[in-house]
Order: structure tokens, then C-alpha cells, then sequence
């Protein structure tokens, strides 16, 4: 132990008689580890609320639909639809673990003013109900909710683009569901802008208006459901299901992670991405601990010699350097946790307004405006020691060519 | 027994393709106790014959035996334990751990002998006294006169009581009233604690204050004298 | 119904044009002037050239394209304007395959690209495809009488028959008293609203039809946009047959 002491001081006192050197490669690493992890946090946050979102704005946790209408959703969402079976809803109802539900009515409209028209889609909703589950209504810009009749919500860049307002008529053209030319007029009653840009791609209108155009009174193509805090939604879904089933209706549960699935595909790739941020830092400690060492070693060649006169073995003087890298490991490390800490105590609070950053771009999360950090303990202390056991790595191979130096070549310089 | 036995020890040193013979034959024995100078010009193999003796070279043929031991047969690894245990050394230009403060500088034999810190400041504190610059403990090298430097260095190399002391021109680097303060401290050492003592010189003075004198050129002794 | 038919050939293609007998005086019912409307679209074979000016607010495109066809139930139209040079459509019944001259490669139109307009035009491939048949599909109701371009015609409305699968549940036609050409077509949607309108402005006579050979199609929900088709070079009958239509024939070079 007191050989251990001796150790820390000698290799502390080396690293503060080479403080500037020191300094740089303390600066890469903490810096280096900081930002790896506040990075991490953006992302973890930007993960969590883009599923918040997602399940809020646009899924549910819970999707109920007819057998098979998943596969063909994209085709013709019309084709396999679910009966508005009062039972049904009201067995819902009653399940303690479903907080809220929904029932929905969407399919392919396009949307116009008489002049140019987008590809959008339409969703029948009950204006009451459908608050139970979605916090639409929270981001309405102007106007109100859709109620009853041939009322329309449009996103905000939808109404920029059809330059139209509040009072004003949409022509909503589709196809019914015997294949029919349907057009109408919706007088639009609300506009929303939520930070969901798949949202914006969406127009709301009251569930019986939506059944009466495309001419399936009666039918749903889905419920979505909010379940109660604590209720996992892929067993939720597999239980759901049979409950149904045993009560004679046929349905399929979908819950919100395999609705995700494309942006968790995307969170993945993200996460390659922090990969390779990861293997950048991991790169500059590297560098600036080998530099270090490597340096030390050819300053101190003759001390290296001095000290293996005395008696030290290669296995004592690469402990001597390991030491030095460990401790500019801990202190990095240490230092870049701090910051980290700051940074990220900073993100979770404030966040980071990325409209200001990049604009309102469609980058493929359901998320715009402000992005908030998410605290990450477990990347915090993973990184740390992971950050400590890079430097102390690193230093391995400086140290053992240090080491290696024959006594009287090292006393012999001058 | 012999402390050390030197039986036709040689080195060469080869340089490319040019190849220098340091050393050509030595035949040596040094008893423990003595107070033995080598000395000879410049180039004349002194350092080289210090370096193999104290273990930190080895020799191209012929064989060094201590203390009844043969250091051929040692690796790298055992030769430095030797050095740990049994060999102290002083040089020319002092050496010192320029981070560490003397009373560091003194401990660091101890501390690799893995000695308990209570018996290492005793034994620091005791040396320190003994070559006169107790109250130097605290300061660095940078901070001290090179008399007072070479006298941490003595105490270095003697704390840890080696069977022997190497001494390569321990005075050239001193004017001649610090070089003598060195070797008398380093012959009351000898004469106290019984420390063999080996140094190299081509210092007139230095080769008086010796008991045994050995004189090289070319590799080879010419001379060995006792007083 | 005639401008319908022009659609279809265009695309799919096929002909319209039998012997019109001339019927003069005697008003008909409507089942007969359906079946002589019928009877006057259908021709054995035809061949013919065509101009197609789509304009969609104020930028006009032309296409230039050739047409054969058997009855109603084969066609072959060929683009021969510089950019769409090589690019075909193959009818068999009900069938539709195109091909696009980059990569010789085949493509089936089915489901929801058959409701999508035929190279940027305002005519569905739904539109050129849809069976003559309009008797199967529709109840017709004569509504009185109306002169259009100076021709006196039947009101004819067409609405969907219960169970029927149409792409307008309701249609109005214009036939000519006298020759059984079509002179105006309205295409409502499920709610009523007017989809689109076709006028013809020009007819010739051939063989003793008369064809039209001028007809404009004319989104109504899409402000100024519209499709122009002019027809020349008409000849009825021609040195083919069905076997010249076939897969084979849209990839031959
Ligand atoms: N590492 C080496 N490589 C090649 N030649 C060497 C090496 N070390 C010493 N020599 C040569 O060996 C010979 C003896 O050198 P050594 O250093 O032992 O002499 P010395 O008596 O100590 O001289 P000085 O009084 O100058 O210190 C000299 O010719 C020297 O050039
Ligand atoms: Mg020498």
C-alpha cells in the first residue's frame, strides 16, 4: 500500500510538472466522455419523447382493429373493418386496465382548394372520446374541435399551403367503400400544430361524417386505447385479444412498439451513430493518453534508467506509467462526468429548441420544436468506467516501450 | 568467500559494423569491506567494468560470480532484484527523481524493498543525518547545490544497507572542497558500516582517499595496489 | 359515353363507331336510345392517331401517341412524342399493362394505380378501361331533350344500380337525336358534386359514322385542368388481329 502511494505521488507529481501537456489530454478526455454522454441524453430524450408522441398523437398504446387490416391498410384501409359493436365498446369499458378509448375511422383523402390538392389522411373521430386517448385538441392553434357534420381539423402547414382559414371549405375527394367518386366540402373549424410531424399530414372530421363519406355506417377501422399507468402493452394485447375473442368478437391488438417499428428502426440506426461518436472519443483519449505516455517515457528515459538501477523491474516502471494514465483517466473521466452532469441537468430542464437549430424539418421523428434530455445513470457510470478503462489501456503500450529501455542506454543520455 | 569474483571478463560493444572491445580480460576479486577506486583515462573501460558489476550490463564472455553466484545465469528481471537488494549507486551527474524531495529520493529503495513506512523514516531520517542534510528533507533537487545533491544521492544508494556501493566519477561533477566533503562522508560509511565501496575516478585526490587502487587502460588492469 | 370511349382507347383503347343508322322523327325510349348508342360506339377495328393537350394551371403538355384497337375489347396505344417515345399500354378486356421504354420493363396497373391519371392526363386509366357495358351497371332515365353545339340531343342520366361497383354513381349524357354520338358527359360523385365534364367539340364522318374527333375532359375539382384529345388519320378496319395483341407485342422494338 505504501508502495501504492509512492506510486500516485510520483506519477501525480510528473503529470503537474507536465501540466500543460497534462491539461490537453485531461480537456480531450472529459470533454470527449461529456459530450458522448450528453449526447446520449439528447437522444434517450429525444427517443422518449418522440414515443410520447407517437402513442399521444398518432397510435395510442393500444390498437384494436379487424383481422388482416393491417396488411391491407395501405391498399385499401376500407376493405376489412371492425363492427361500432355497442358491447364491444362497452367490454372496454369496463376493463380496468384500459384507461380511455378511441374509435377511429381513417383512409386516403385528398385534399384541396380548387386549385391544388395533397395527399392527406382522413380521421373519423368522436369528439369526446378521442380526447380520452390523444392530446390532439391540446395543440389546436385556432378555431375549435370538429363536433358534429361536415366539420374538418387541419394541421397548420397544410392550411398554409392551401392558403386556407378558419371558415373556409375544404374539397375532400376519396373513393367510398364500393369504389364510388366521393367529393365534398368540409367548412374547416380548427387548426393544429402539434410536434408531431405526422400529424401534419392528417385531417380530423367527427366519426359520423367520416362513416357517411365513404359509405360504411356502423364501421370502425380501429380503437385505440390508452391503458392504465403500469399496464404493459404487448401483454396487455396478447390478454386483450382473447378477452375479446371469449366475448365472440374476432379483432387483431396491436401494441404501440410494433406501430413503432419503423421509428424504432430508425432509434437503431441512431444508436449506430452513437456508436461511432462513442468510437471517436474513444479515439482522442487514446491519442492523447498515448501521446502522453509516449512523451513521458522520452523525457524520462534517464529517470527510467535511474529507477531500474535501483532496482525497479519493466513490470514496475509500466505500473509507474499506467498510474499516470489512470490518473488523467480518473480526472477526465471525473471532470467529464461533472460537465455532463451540467449539461445534462441543463437538457432535461431547458432543452434545446430545435426549430431555432435545423428549422421544422421532417427528419423522420414524430417530434418538432423542443427536444428535452433524458437523465442516463446507466451510461453515466458505464461511460466513466469505460472512460477510465480506455485510458488505462491505452497507456499499456507507451508504458511497456518505456519500460523496455536497456539501464545503461537510459543513464548513458545526457 | 569473495564478494565479487571477476574471471576473464570482457565486453565488446559493436557499433554497425565497427565493433570496440571496452573491456579485454579481467581478472578481478574484491573482498567485502573494501574501499577500491578504479581508475584510468577516458575510454580506458572504467563505466564499463562499474555497469557489469553492478548488474546492469552483462558481460560478452568471461564470468562475474557474487557472492558465490554466477549473474550470467540471471534474466533481466532477477538482475534487477539484485540491484534492489544488494547494489546502491551514486553518479557522476546525481541522478535524483527531480519531482521528489529528498527524503522521497532516500525512500525509494526502501519503498521497493517494501519496507513499513515507521522503519523507512527512521532509516531516511538517520542517513540523512549521517551525510548532513537532515534538514533538507523537504526540498527538491532543483533547490539544492550539487554538494548537497550528491550527498542525497550517497544517502540513497546506502539507506537500504547494500552489500555494495558503485561510484561512477561520484566527484567529477563538484569542485574539489564538495568532492572531498563526498568521499569522506562516503569513507566514514565504509569504515562505519562496513559498505563496500567501488568508484571510478581519474582524479588524483580521489585515487589517494582509496585503500585499494586499480588502475585500467585499454580494457585490461595494469596495476592493483593495496594501501 | 362517347367521350368515355375515346378515353378508353386512348389508353386502352378501343373504338367506337358502327354503322349509325340514321333515326329520324319517332321519339325513342330510353333502353333504345341506349342500344343505338351502344350499337353506333361499337366497331370491328380501328386505327387511328392522336393528340392529347393536358393543361393544369396554364402549363400545357402534349403528347402524341397511335392507336389500334379490336371492338372494345382489345388496344394497343403507342406515345410518340420525344419524351415519352416507347412508352405503351397493352388492353385485353379488363386487363392493362404498360411499359416503359428506359427499362423495357412491364408493369401490370391494378387496385389503386388504375384510379391515378394516365400519364399526367385528367382520364383515370379507370376511365379508359371501364366496360361499355353501361346498361349492365347503370339505370338510365330519360330527362327531356337539349340542344348542344347546335344539335338537338336526349338528357340521359345514368345512376348506379344497387350492388354495382362504378366509379361515378351518377352520370348525364347528351346523345345526339340523330347521329348517337355523345355531345356532353357530366360525372358526379357519391355526394353529387360534378367530378368531371367532357364536351365534344368536333365530329367527322366516316364510312358513314360520325366520330367524334375532338374532346376535351375538364376536372371540376381542380380549377383550369384540363384534357384535350384530337383524333386524325382515322381508318376503320385494318391489316391486324387479336394475336397482335399480346405481351409480346408491347416489348417488340
Ligand atoms: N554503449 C557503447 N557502445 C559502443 N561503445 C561504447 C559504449 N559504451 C562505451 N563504449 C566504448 O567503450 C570504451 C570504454 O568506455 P567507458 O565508458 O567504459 O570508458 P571510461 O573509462 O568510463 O571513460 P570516461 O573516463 O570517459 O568515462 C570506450 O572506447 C567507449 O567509446
Ligand atoms: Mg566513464
Amino acid at each position: 500500500m505504501g508502495n501504492f502511494k509512492y506510486y500516485l505521488t510520483l506519477a501525480a507529481r510528473n503529470l503537474w510538472r507536465q501540466r500543460r501537456r497534462t491539461i490537453l489530454t485531461f480537456l480531450a478526455v472529459s470533454l470527449g466522455l461529456a459530450s458522448f454522454l450528453v449526447a446520449d441524453s439528447l437522444m434517450k430524450g429525444l427517443d422518449k419523447q418522440s414515443i410520447d408522441n407517437l402513442i399521444t398523437l398518432e397510435t395510442g398504446e393500444l390498437r384494436l382493429t379487424a383481422p388482416g387490416y393491417i396488411d391491407i391498410k395501405e391498399e385499401d384501409p376500407l376493405k376489412k373493418l371492425l363492427p361500432k359493436d355497442q358491447k364491444l365498446l362497452a367490454l372496454l369499458a369496463e376493463d380496468s386496465e384500459i384507461a380511455g378509448l378511441a374509435p377511429r375511422l381513417s383512409f386516403p383523402v385528398r385534399v384541396g382548394n380548387g386549385w391544388d390538392e395533397y395527399p392527406q389522411e382522413a380521421v373519423g373521430i368522436d369528439p369526446v372520446k378521442d380526447t380520452e386517448v390523444f392530446k390532439v385538441k391540446d395543440y389546436l392553434v385556432e378555431g375549435r374541435w370538429p363536433e358534429a357534420g361536415y366539420e374538418v381539423l387541419i394541421s397548420r402547414d397544410t392550411a398554409k399551403i392551401l392558403e386556407l382559414g378558419i371558415g373556409d371549405y375544404l374539397l375532400m375527394t376519396t373513393r367510398t367503400k364500393s369504389g364510388a367518386f366521393q367529393a365534398v366540402d368540409m367548412e374547416i373549424v380548427g387548426i393544429v400544430n402539434t410536434v408531431n410531424p405526422n400529424t401534419n399530414n392528417q385531417v380530423f372530421l367527427p366519426l359520423a361524417a367520416a362513416q357517411e363519406i365513404v359509405g360504411v355506417p356502423d364501421f370502425l377501422s380501429q380503437v385505440d386505447l390508452r391503458l392504465a399507468a403500469g399496464v404493459d402493452a404487448r401483454e396487455k394485447a396478447a390478454s386483450l385479444k382473447e378477452k375479446i375473442a371469449g366475448a365472440g368478437f374476432q379483432v387483431e391488438t396491436q401494441p404501440w412498439q410494433e406501430m413503432a417499428e419503423e421509428f424504432l428502426q430508425i432509434s437503431k440506426t441512431k444508436n449506430a451513430f452513437i456508436g461511432i461518436f462513442l468510437m471517436m472519443i474513444l479515439l482522442i483519449a487514446t491519442v492523447g493518453i498515448v501521446n502522453s505516455i509516449l512523451l513521458a517515457t522520452i523525457e524520462r528515459t534517464r529517470e527510467i534508467g535511474v529507477l531500474k538501477a535501483m532496482g525497479m523491474t519493466e513490470g514496475n516502471i509500466v505500473r509507474l506509467f499506467l498510474v499516470e494514465a489512470a490518473l488523467i483517466g480518473l480526472l477526465g473521466s471525473g471532470a467529464g462526468l461533472a460537465i455532463a452532469l451540467a449539461g445534462e441537468y441543463y437538457m432535461v430542464n431547458v432543452g434545446l429548441d430545435m426549430t431555432e437549430i435545423i428549422g421544422n424539418l421532417d427528419v423522420g421523428y414524430p417530434i418538432t420544436g423542443l427536444i428535452k434530455g433524458a437523465w442516463n445513470p446507466g451510461t453515466m457510470v458505464g461511460g466513466f468506467f469505460f472512460c477510465l478503462l480506455v485510458c488505462v489501456l491505452a497507456g499499456i503500450l507507451p508504458a511497456r516501450y518505456g519500460a523496455k529501455k536497456e539501464p545503461i542506454e537510459a543513464l548513458r543520455r545526457v | 568467500m569473495s564478494l565479487l569474483e571477476l574471471k576473464g571478463v570482457t565486453k565488446e560493444y559493436s557499433r554497425g559494423r565497427v565493433s570496440v572491445k571496452a573491456l579485454r580480460g579481467i581478472d578481478l576479486s574484491i573482498e567485502p569491506g573494501e574501499f577500491l577506486s578504479i581508475a584510468g583515462p577516458s575510454g580506458s573501460g572504467k563505466s564499463t567494468l562499474l555497469n557489469l558489476v553492478g548488474c546492469l550490463d552483462v558481460p560478452t564472455s568471461g564470468s562475474i560470480i557474487l557472492d558465490g553466484e554466477p549473474l550470467e545465469k540471471l534474466n533481466p528481471q532477477e538482475l534487477a532484484l539484485v540491484r534492489r537488494e544488494k547494489v546502491g549507486f551514486i553518479f557522476q551527474t546525481f541522478n535524483l527523481i527531480p519531482v521528489l524531495t529528498a527524503f522521497e529520493n532516500v525512500e525509494l529503495p526502501l519503498v521497493l524493498l517494501k519496507e513499513d513506512p515507521k522503519t523507512i523514516k527512521d532509516k531516511v531520517m538517520k542517513i540523512l543525518e549521517a551525510v548532513g542534510i537532515a534538514d533538507l528533507a523537504d526540498r527538491r533537487p532543483q533547490d539544492m547545490s550539487g554538494g548537497q545533491q550528491q550527498r542525497v544521492a550517497i544517502a540513497r544508494a546506502l539507506v537500504k544497507e547494500p552489500k555494495y556501493v558503485l561510484a561512477d566519477e561520484p566527484t567529477a561533477n563538484l569542485d574539489s572542497e564538495n568532492g572531498k566533503a563526498v568521499l569522506e562522508i562516503m569513507r566514514e560509511m565504509n569504515e562505519r558500516l562496513g559498505t563496500t565501496f567501488i568508484f571510478s575516478t581519474h582524479d588524483q585526490m580521489v585515487m589517494d582517499f582509496a585503500k585499494r587502487l586499480v588502475r585500467l587502460k585499454d580494457g585490461q588492469i595494469i596495476s592493483d595496489e593495496r594501501r | 359515353m362517347f367521350v368515355r370511349k375515346i378515353v378508353r382507347t386512348v389508353l386502352a383503347a378501343l373504338l367506337l363507331v358502327a354503322v349509325s343508322l340514321p333515326v329520324l322523327g319517332a321519339e325513342l325510349s330510353v333502353d333504345e336510345i341506349m342500344a343505338k348508342l351502344d350499337e353506333n360506339m361499337f366497331i370491328e377495328k380501328i386505327q387511328y392517331k392522336a393528340t392529347m393537350v393536358t393543361i393544369n394551371r396554364g402549363r400545357e403538355i402534349t403528347k402524341e401517341m397511335t392507336v389500334k384497337a379490336i371492338a372494345d375489347t382489345h388496344a394497343l396505344v403507342e406515345f410518340t412524342n420525344r419524351r415519352d417515345r416507347g412508352t405503351r399500354y397493352l388492353k385485353i378486356d379488363d386487363e392493362l399493362w404498360m411499359r416503359f421504354p428506359d427499362t423495357e420493363e412491364i408493369v401490370k396497373i391494378s387496385g389503386h394505380m388504375l384510379r391515378q391519371g394516365m400519364m399526367g392526363s385528367d382520364i383515370s386509366y379507370e376511365d379508359a378501361l371501364e366496360s361499355s357495358k353501361l346498361q349492365e351497371n347503370y339505370t338510365a332515365k330519360l330527362l327531356g331533350s337539349e340542344t348542344v353545339n347546335g344539335r338537338e340531343c336526349y338528357l340521359v342520366e345514368l345512376t348506379v344500380k344497387p350492388g354495382k361497383e362504378v366509379a361515378y354513381p351518377t352520370r348525364k349524357m347528351w346523345v345526339d337525336k340523330e347521329h348517337f354520338t355523345v355531345w356532353k358527359e357530366e360525372m358526379y360523385a357519391q355526394s353529387g358534386k360534378l367530378v368531371k365534364e367532357s364536351k365534344t367539340l368536333a365530329v367527322t364522318e366516316i364510312d358513314g359514322r360520325v366520330l367524334p374527333t375532338e374532346v376535351v375532359m375538364e376536372n371540376k375539382l381542380r380549377r383550369g385542368s384540363q384534357t384535350r384529345m384530337t383524333l386524325y388519320d382515322i381508318e376503320l378496319g385494318g391489316d391486324f388481329s387479336q394475336e397482335d395483341f399480346s405481351l409480346r407485342a408491347l416489348t417488340r422494338p
